[in-house]
């Protein structure tokens, strides 16, 4: 062999861990957006950079450490307006001080906020790890519930909740909880949803590979189902 | 000469490894490019394997001995 990848399919993205343990993760990932006046990508991403942070694509929205690995956030462009998205646990210190920072690179007043506001613009959104909204809708009717397409979003209700998945271009999809008494039982839902979404690309991955391999002049070597449910295809390549 | 091949392993969490093999140096990046389209994925990790730094150190090492031969030709 000569060179390994390691690649997500672009129907999914990786930014959570799902399932029963991380519950407290993913509240933690509750979202605050702060809206900025950028025009285009390319000036957020200079600017990003001028200020001395990074600034680079990541699943369809672009991605920007506050400090070491650990501290990152996301900036998505929302309705045409590009907007910092920042988790309810990340320290206020870090945003305000980047804040600061991208508005003196700029040289102007970049956040419509003057300061962070975290109370005000508290929403119980959050990050989900799905693009393609085809297979989300899917995924969601082979849970028995039956989602009605909102724009190129959708709405369902679990219980007593109502679930609204809403995004912007090819960003991943954002959800939106209203009414939850019981904000564990909605995770554990949307982990279940989590799962089932992830086994439908692997689905949808091979299914593409076998059907796009023949027109690229490969044929089938070998295929095999692990003991873990992974599918190993191994294609010939004619010279 | 080898045959040459792509290993795709697709995992039930969506993430896939792929693995070109018995492709020759710097030839085996075009085949990054392949991937992401046969697969509609993006790569967000890549590595060079042994073989790669065999055959790419080959390959120098012929460069090298090309133009040992053409300097010793003039």
């Amino acid at each position: 062999m000569s060179v390994s990848l390691a690649m997500v399919p672009v129907a999914l993205t990786m930014r959570l861990v799902m399932g029963k343990d991380n519950f407290d993760n993913w509240v933690s990932s509750m979202q605050v957006k702060e809206p900025t006046t950028f025009k285009t990508e390319l000036e957020l991403a200079r600017t990003v950079r001028k200020a001395g942070y990074d600034a680079e694509k990541w699943g369809g929205s672009i991605k920007t450490h506050l400090e070491g690995e650990r501290h990152y956030f996301f900036w998505e462009c929302i309705d045409g307006i590009w907007t910092a998205i920042f988790s309810t646990s990340e320290s206020r210190e870090r945003i305000e001080r980047l804040m600061a920072d991208v508005n003196e690179a700029a040289g102007r007043q970049v956040f419509e906020q003057q300061e962070f506001q975290p109370a005000t613009n508290l929403s119980s959104s959050f990050p989900t790890n799905f693009r393609d909204g085809e297979l989300l809708f899917k995924t969601l009717k082979e849970f028995g519930i039956n989602p009605v397409r909102q724009g190129s979003g959708m709405t369902c209700k679990v219980e007593q909740s109502v679930l609204t998945f809403h995004q912007n271009g090819d960003s991943p999809f954002q959800v939106t909880v209203q009414n939850a008494p019981e904000l564990r039982s909605v995770f554990e839902y949307l982990s279940d949803v989590d799962e089932e979404y992830k086994r439908c690309v692997q689905e949808v991955v091979y299914r593409k590979l076998k059907a796009r391999a023949a027109a690229q002049n490969m044929t089938v070597e070998s295929e095999e189902v692990m003991e873990d449910q992974s599918i190993v295809l191994t294609l010939n390549i004619r010279s | 000469m080898s045959q040459k091949q792509i290993r795709v392993h697709i995992f039930p969490n969506g993430e896939i490894q792929a693995e070109v093999i018995g492709v020759k140096g710097k030839a085996c990046m075009d085949y990054i490019e392949v991937l992401e389209q046969l697969l509609d994925a993006e790569t967000v990790d890549s590595a060079y394997t042994s073989e790669y730094y065999e055959t790419e150190q080959a390959h120098i090492q012929q460069q090298e001995l090309n133009l040992a031969k053409n300097n010793a030709k003039r």
